[in-house]
């Protein structure tokens, strides 16, 4: 009689003390890694947090301050403290690559957002990325049709990653294609920064007193160079095209001193991939496979319809009902 | 007994023969101006237009501000790393205040107090501990970089009232309100230099600290002023800047604080203290600027344009060096 | 003791002259050690000694002269060609590695080894201490050499000369940081080194230990050899006699009595931590104290106590103008009217970058500032006059210090000294490394100062400053005043006695 009762209570104390560890064995554990301190990264750390928490999924955040081997050491902390998953914003493709073999290794899904490269590709949980060598096009071919000839210059970001130039070369190929006879006069690299590109926006139009556009490859030096074109008195007379979206950038548009942007919202990337991830987990979705990011052109006249970067819940709900995007080829260069 | 003294024998200089026979000197920063100038206006002629020239003024303006306090702090033997980690801060804290009361002298007075109270929490570190303020500062930077990204939230601070309006796009007589903001700094810091007991007192302590004690000089005390003082120009910079670019962001200081030991050492202020002048620094901050503006006037590829200007600041210092 | 024959010289020195900013400290010395003899090298302070030492040694070249050591002869070492030829210098405080230990440093830069190079340390511990016993040491070669005391410390760098086999061994007042004990087992094994034939250079203040150890003894006299005396035969009379000399130039003048005023500093029972003990003392306003020792005696510790600068570890009474006296920083003491000039100038006292005008204003620079802005115009005129007055050369105040000589330096700084108001000046060597005209205009400045109501109190180990400048002599010795006395009729010679009385230490 005594034997039995102690077994039930141990039994009994046993479950209560198990028990929650199986209830939060169910709930997923996923890292989340930026970069870098950059608002693009937390804006899709923000939105994917709100996602995962209405998805009863935990999420753990690193950053990697722009360092690689930072990097590397937050996923070997990852996947020791044992994560179901990692969805990353890289620093660099030498991390990534050290990144998933250290994953592939360990048996955990990595989900790559930016940063594309057919050689992570196939060991990847998948990739999410706009076209890098699209991605300026459609704002090269707006302003093109506006500026039919005459002179431009490009401002684009950090050189060596290789997203810079080529938003650049796609603007330039945009204006190509609209039909525009105008001149490049000047390709300057501000390293995505806002003061950076304001001065050299200013050089620019010192030097070229009538150039009639201007391109920056992100919308926080488009903000720079609308305020050198503002400070010439130029507003108007000069161009702007930006890239990415960014608030600060669709107020340019309101206020009418940007003409386009291609907007590239962090926000329900980051939400998108989170789905797909754990779809990987949990066998619902094929790994190794590439999505194109949702990019939406935004003017004047779309305003209302753009795509927030700051995630309102009602915008959570609606990106985690969504049908899941499709696979397709990743980007190649275009042959030059 | 010995014999008297015959001659005093004269400690020597240390410059290389060359540039002694050139009988260059102090003049050598004005040289490489000059010689940067003519290049420049030969392959662009735009180059020697008063709006090139009075941009170029424009924006080198906050790094002037930055560069002229810590001129005196290099003249004390002292340097301040976390300038520019701090400069983004006092922005932002001007921006939030501007964007949250509507108030633009609340918005200043945050920005600038912020720079002072920085600086003092420096200066007391420093004056009390053995460590080196390149240490003390470079730890004090990594805090402050921390703490730019907790205030902002990690984005920018969009918005920075009328402070655009005077800063960002206001001028008098064509020439634009930071321009005078910096020359102002250069001359405030010329007259404690020159002037005040401070400013003695940062020679004599930069100099000889052990003799500055000896001779009742309160040196803790002295420091600590002297970097919140450094702290105020930081704050100034920080205002202005915010409202040059209409926003506060977290990395909007990056880098200033190297900017700024460069232009003061090519400036002809040694590191190790004791002398010094922030007229060398306003050429130095010059050299900085005009490096940077003629590069893109002549088409340098962005590529090269760390390369050059490194090449260049190199050439300064050593022309520069004196005994 | 005869001369032996020129094969068994370890080294020999001839015509060594050396100057330095156009003051000769070395004219024309013959030195000369033989295998096995311990020579001792005595002199009063600015003989030359160390200037001596260091150009046998190789820190410094001489400007004329010959080395001759290990059959080679030499127009100037460098210290690597002095080691390579077998001389070492082994100096109070020992150059050596304080993290490492006493078998490392032994063998520091020739540590045996195993294969890839990598030192082997057991052979290194075991020859180490096989090298000690030899010399009759035993300290253990795995502590750090930074646990050990000086006296111990000194043994290593013994060693390590031994090891490096150096075959004449310089040694720089060995003795003034031991105790009777560690001072008698140095002696033995000075002895032992000797037997083995090492030649031993002696130099040292104490003139009881030089004479119970050298075979022979050389005396320096403003940079010339005045004797070579054997070591047995003489005596420390004849000794001081040969050190003081007779001083027929630079006679100053008269000392004119001056009148003494009321007491003005007073010192009760005031101890220092290790440097002080129960120094009791009052002195009058007018009146000109000089303070005397040997090195660690007490004559520093207690000038800096006065000044202000130390005040930790210190107890009892100081009243000044009869207030209570207590300064917790330097600026407390110049607020008070107490001026310190210390022995190094370039050091501690002047800043070199800046020039005449601003160093002599350093101190009271509040009193030209009004709201704290300069009165430059006002600087420069004080700093004109004030150059005037003392003559200073070059006088245009916007000149750098450092273009000044010694004895202008120290002059700049006497004048920062009055510039601040100074009533009572606290000197180190008031005159040490300064030409003999600065030397004389700088007493007269500290008469005439102490004439109109200034106290001075000086520390100096130059006998002559002393009998002509002090109203009062007090010679210190562990910690204490222990004599006081009179310059009337007092001549250099009784003085470095009375210094030298009972060389004892304490047997601690």
């Amino acid at each position: 009689m005594n034997i039995t009762r102690g077994a039930l209570a141990l039994l009994a104390l046993g479950t209560a003390l198990v028990a929650p560890n199986l209830a939060q064995a169910a709930e997923k554990t996923i890292a989340f890694m930026r970069g870098g301190p950059d608002p693009y990264y937390q804006y899709g750390m923000n939105a994917a947090q709100a996602a995962a928490d209405k998805l009863g999924v935990k999420l753990i955040t690193y950053t990697a301050n722009n360092d690689p081997t930072q990097e590397l050491a937050n996923v070997q902390d990852a996947i020791t403290k044992g994560v179901d998953g990692i969805l990353i914003y890289a620093v660099s493709l030498s991390s990534e690559q050290a990144a998933i073999a250290q994953a592939k290794r360990a048996g955990v899904p990595i989900f790559f957002q930016y940063g594309y490269d057919p050689s992570i590709l196939a060991d990847s949980a998948g990739v999410m990325e706009i076209n890098l060598y699209t991605f300026g096009e459609p704002v090269g071919e707006a302003i093109g049709k506006l500026v039919p000839d005459g002179e431009y210059a490009t401002i684009t970001g950090k050189l060596g990653r290789g997203d810079a130039e080529a938003f650049a070369q796609s603007f330039k190929n945009g204006m190509a294609k609209s039909g525009s006879k105008a001149t490049d006069v000047a390709d300057v690299a501000a390293d995505w920064d806002r003061q950076k590109a304001l001065d050299a926006a200013s050089q620019i139009i010192a030097g070229h007193p009538d150039i009639k556009a201007i391109y920056a490859a992100n919308d926080d030096m488009a903000v720079g160079v609308s305020i050198a074109i503002d400070r010439a008195g130029k507003t108007g007379q000069i161009l702007l095209g930006g890239d990415n979206g960014a608030p600060y950038g669709t107020d340019l548009i309101a206020k009418g001193q940007m003409t386009m942007t291609n907007g590239n919202p962090p926000s329900i990337a980051s939400v998108y991939s989170l789905r797909l991830l754990l779809g990987v987990i949990d066998g619902s979705v094929k790994p190794g496979q590439f999505y194109e990011a949702p990019t939406q052109l935004i003017t004047k006249d779309n305003l209302a319809d753009a795509v927030a970067w700051e995630a309102k819940p009602a915008d959570i709900d609606k990106w985690l009902s969504d049908p899941l995007p499709q696979p397709g080829p990743g980007p190649t260069a275009p042959a030059n | 007994m010995t014999s008297p003294a015959a001659t005093v024998t004269q400690p020597t200089a240390s410059k290389p023969n060359f540039v002694r026979s050139l009988g260059l000197g102090r003049f050598t920063l004005l040289i490489v101006l000059l010689l940067i100038v003519v290049v420049t206006a030969i392959g662009n002629p735009r180059f020697l237009s008063i709006n090139n020239l009075l941009n170029i003024l424009f924006q080198v303006s906050t790094l002037g501000i930055v560069a002229a306090g810590q001129t005196i702090l290099l003249i004390t033997a002292g340097l301040d790393l976390s300038v520019g980690a701090a400069l983004s801060v006092a922005g932002l804290a001007t921006a939030l205040t501007v964007m949250s009361t509507g108030s633009l002298a609340l918005g200043i007075g945050a920005g600038v107090a912020s720079g002072i109270v920085i600086g003092a929490v420096n200066g007391m570190l420093i004056a009390t501990n053995r460590a080196t303020p390149f240490i003390i500062t470079l730890g004090t930077m990594t805090l402050l970089q921390g703490i730019a990204i907790l205030m902002s939230g990690g984005s920018p601070i969009n918005g920075a009232g009328a402070l655009f309006n005077v800063f960002g796009m206001g001028d008098f007589l064509r020439v634009p309100w930071p321009v005078y903001a910096m020359l102002l700094s250069i001359v405030a810091v010329f007259l404690v230099l020159r002037f005040t007991t401070l400013g003695r007192y940062a020679f004599a302590i930069g100099g000889n600290e052990e003799a500055a004690r000896l001779s009742g000089i309160p040196v803790r005390r002295i420091k600590i002023a002297l970097y919140a003082l450094n702290g105020l120009f930081v704050g100034i910079a920080g205002v202005i800047l915010t409202g040059i670019l209409n926003s506060g962001l977290p990395s909007m200081g990056t880098g200033y604080e190297l900017r700024a030991i460069a232009a003061v050492v090519i400036g002809g202020t040694p590191l190790i203290g004791g002398r010094g002048t922030v007229w060398g620094t306003l050429g130095g901050v010059l050299l900085l600027g005009l490096v940077s503006n003629s590069m893109n006037l002549l088409g340098v590829g962005a590529n090269f344009q760390s390369a050059v200007l490194g090449l260049i600041i190199t050439a300064a210092v050593l022309l520069q060096k004196k005994a | 003791m005869t001369m032996d024959p020129a094969a068994s010289l370890a080294i020999k020195v001839q015509g060594v002259t050396k100057s330095f900013l156009g003051q000769r400290v070395l004219d024309d010395v013959d030195f000369e050690v033989a295998r096995g003899e311990v020579h001792g090298l005595v002199g009063k302070n600015g003989a030359g000694k160390s200037t001596f030492m260091k150009i046998l040694s190789g820190a410094q070249p001489p400007d004329s002269g010959e080395i001759v050591v290990g059959g080679k002869a030499f127009k100037a070492l460098n210290p690597i060609e002095g080691r390579a030829a077998g001389i070492a210098i082994v100096y109070q405080n020992p150059e050596l590695h304080l993290d490492l230990s006493v078998a490392a440093n032994i063998f520091l830069g020739a540590e045996p080894r195993k294969g890839f190079g990598i030192i082997d340390d057991r052979a290194m511990e075991s020859r180490a201490t096989e090298l000690l016993a030899r010399l009759g040491l035993s300290l253990p070669v795995r502590t750090r050499l930074g646990e050990l005391d000086i006296a111990e410390r000194q043994q290593v760098a013994i060693a390590k000369a031994v090891r490096e086999q150096a075959h004449v061994l310089l040694l720089d007042e060995p003795t003034a940081a031991l105790n009777k004990a560690q001072a008698d087992f140095l002696f033995r094994l000075i002895r032992d080194l000797a037997k083995q034939g090492m030649a031993i250079v002696y130099v040292s203040h104490h003139l009881d230990e030089v004479l119970s150890i050298s075979d022979r003894i050389t005396i320096l006299r403003n940079g010339r050899k005045v004797a070579v005396v054997d070591g047995r035969s003489s005596d420390k009379d004849g000794l001081i006699s040969m050190i003081v000399g007779r001083s027929l130039d630079a006679v100053e003048p008269q000392r004119e009595a001056r009148a003494s005023g009321a007491p003005f500093l007073n010192l009760a029972g005031v101890s220092r931590e290790g440097r002080l003990d129960d120094v009791s003392l009052s002195v009058n306003k007018g009146e000109i104290v000089g303070l005397t020792g040997l090195v660690g005696g007490g004559a520093n510790a207690l000038a800096a106590v006065i000044a202000g600068l130390d005040h930790r570890q210190v107890s009892g009474s100081m009243t000044l103008g009869g207030e209570a006296y207590a300064p917790r920083a330097v600026r407390e003491s110049i607020g008070r009217g107490v001026l310190f000039i210390p022995e190094d100038m370039r050091g501690r006292g002047l800043v070199m970058s800046l020039s005449i005008a601003k160093n002599i204003s350093l101190a009271a620079l509040k009193s030209l500032a009004s709201m704290g802005w300069l009165n430059l115009g006002k600087e420069t005129s004080v700093a004109t006059e004030m150059a005037e007055r003392l003559d200073l050369n070059p006088r245009a105040p916007s000149r750098e210090v450092r273009f000044l000589s010694g004895g202008n330096q120290r002059k700049a700084l006497l004048g920062r000294a009055i510039f601040a108001d100074g009533q009572l000046f606290v000197l180190e060597e008031p005159t040490q490394g300064v030409d003999v005209e600065s030397q004389r205009q700088i007493h007269d400045h500290l008469r005439l100062l102490a004439s109109k109501g200034a106290t001075v109190i000086f520390v100096s180990t130059d006998l002559e400053e002393l009998i002509a400048l002090a109203d009062r002599i007090l010679v210190l010795r562990g910690g204490r005043i222990e004599q006081e006395l009179s310059p009337d009729g007092l001549d250099p010679e009784h003085l470095l006695a009375a210094i030298q009385t009972q060389s004892t230490r304490s047997v601690n």
